[in-house]
């Protein structure tokens, strides 16, 4: 899955946050490389979505920098995020606009996405025949599947999930595990997504961080442990390494 | 900057506040027109004529922008904020600085749209009513229906600045709000309190709740230039502390919903 591994397609750099005085994220140094399916892991209220907002710049750092293919999002917002597709917790919509309706403002804000890519989006999240129909008739799955549609509007080179399988049924989670999967495979998109369902993150990452009161406390290859002796469990590493 | 216009006329024209503001704006002219005789000592009006109406109750456009203002951009700052759809384009190369223009472009649309409405109805309704008449009355004078005319329009086109300028006002409070509900009874408060201060003389003519009724007067009464342009002063001033404060705060505003 690995491509060029020399620039990172995503780069965080000293990222420190605070609120009200309790360090949030600390001193954040995480790598993306192009073609990575990278698992952010880490319990709840341990820094991921504040991270995920700040790599997107919903939030800004108190200190560092995101560098999305080299580029500094604090210096050139506008050249960086274009890089960028997201879902920053829960996907939200205009709920009394169609999904059709909604992916269309966002691609008046994206030069050259036209009608039938908004089509095309639509048909590979699987929501073709229910275009039309309003986002408030569409089930927790079904956002999550527009949101990612939304996210790969603008064909962006990275795409950031944050919980994307949370409060899904089981038929919901392979859905979005299966999207995942063939998007990173067929279209070579990157994913950086957060995550606390380690067995859910094992089946999709090739790569992960772990994060723990704001620091991370490991990055590595996962792929390359799955033959080891008595089987790889993502489980195991990361209570390992969260205990130590 | 036109696309992310085009986005907000889009959403707002597709939701029921406008339709139903219209609604609103011919149930109190009705009501207000129902029972209407000209001459009677409870009402303050005087007019006979239908085609008087318009530049007689602008004080009515005024109060609907003051409730009007609040609600809209309650909503399309503060509620979208609190239901996360703000970070739809926010997560687009678009600066917020943008965003935000757009929102208040689409609120000036809006503003004079909803002028144009409330004259169109206003002419219909006051011919309904009263009938046309043989001329247009405005501070104890009759004109002509075309001088009349004239008249409603450049008022009209007149207050649209004072009506900007709350909606500047609104805009710094609702990027503030944690809530659209908040937002509304903030400006709301604001302004009822600013509208009981204007029986102080000294204070009415620095006062854009003074100003937001009466601006058009000095224009159009006289014209008496020395008070128009003071008024002109202290709107613009207003505009630009009210704009600063609303862009200053959106750039920086964490967007945590």
């Amino acid at each position: 899955m690995n491509g060029n591994r020399e620039t990172p397609l995503l780069e965080t750099r000293h990222l420190t946050k605070s609120f009200r005085g309790r360090k949030i994220v600390d001193d954040l140094n995480i790598r993306v490389m192009k073609g990575d399916v990278y698992g952010f892991l880490g319990r709840n209220g341990q820094g991921k979505t504040t991270t995920i907002r700040m790599l997107t710049g919903l939030v800004f750092p108190d200190s560092g920098d995101v560098l999305v293919n080299g580029i500094s999002l604090r210096r050139d917002f506008k050249r960086a995020i274009a890089h960028i597709g997201a879902i920053v917790e829960t996907p939200a919509f205009h709920d009394y606009l169609t999904g059709y309706e909604n992916l269309a403002l966002m691609a008046n804000l994206a030069p050259g996405v036209t009608g039938s890519r908004i089509r095309e989006v639509l048909d590979i999240v699987g929501l073709g025949g229910r275009a039309k129909d309003k986002v408030k008739t569409y089930s927790l799955g079904m956002k999550q599947r527009l949101g990612i549609a939304n996210a790969l509007l603008h064909e962006p080179a990275l795409i950031i999930l944050d919980e994307p399988t949370n409060g899904l049924d089981p038929q919901g989670m392979m859905e979005i595990r299966e999207l995942i999967l063939r998007l990173a495979s067929e279209k070579n998109i990157t994913f950086f997504i957060s995550s606390h369902l380690l067995h859910e993150m094992q089946q999709l990452c090739n790569r992960v961080g772990i994060i723990q009161n704001g620091r991370l406390l490991m990055e590595r290859d996962v792929r390359e442990l799955a033959g080891a002796a008595g089987g790889f469990s993502l489980e195991r590493l990361y209570f390992e390494t969260t205990r130590s | 900057m036109m696309r992310l216009t085009g986005n907000e006329l889009y959403k707002l024209f597709r939701t029921r506040k406008p339709y139903v503001f219209a609604a609103i704006v011919i149930i109190i002219l009705v009501l207000n027109l129902h029972n209407y005789t000209p001459g009677d000592p409870m009402v303050a009006w005087t007019f006979r004529h239908g085609q008087s109406v318009p530049l007689n109750t602008l004080d009515l456009l005024t109060q609907f922008m003051i409730i009007f203002l609040p609600i809209l951009l309650g909503d399309s700052v503060t509620n979208e904020y609190r239901r996360g759809t703000l970070k739809l384009p926010l997560l687009r190369p678009v600066h917020r600085s943008e965003l935000l223009a757009a929102k208040l472009a689409s609120m000036l649309v809006f503003i004079v749209i909803l002028a144009a409405f409330y004259v169109a109805a206003a002419y219909a309704l006051g011919a309904h009513y009263l009938g046309w008449g043989d001329g247009t009355e405005y501070a104890g004078r009759v004109v002509s229906a075309a001088e009349g005319f004239r008249l409603t329009l450049a008022a009209v086109a007149l207050l649209i600045f004072p009506f900007t300028v709350y909606g500047l006002f609104v805009s710094a409070v609702a990027v503030l709000a944690g809530s659209m509900s908040l937002a509304v009874i903030v400006a709301l408060v604001i302004m009822t309190i600013a509208l009981n201060l204007n029986t102080i003389e000294a204070v009415a003519p620095w006062s854009l709740a003074y100003l937001i009724g009466s601006y058009h007067e000095a224009f159009i009464s006289g014209p008496d230039w020395k008070p128009a342009l003071r008024q002109t002063g202290v709107l613009t001033g207003y505009a630009a502390i009210f704009a600063f404060l609303s862009f200053r705060i959106f750039g920086k505003k964490e967007i945590l919903f």
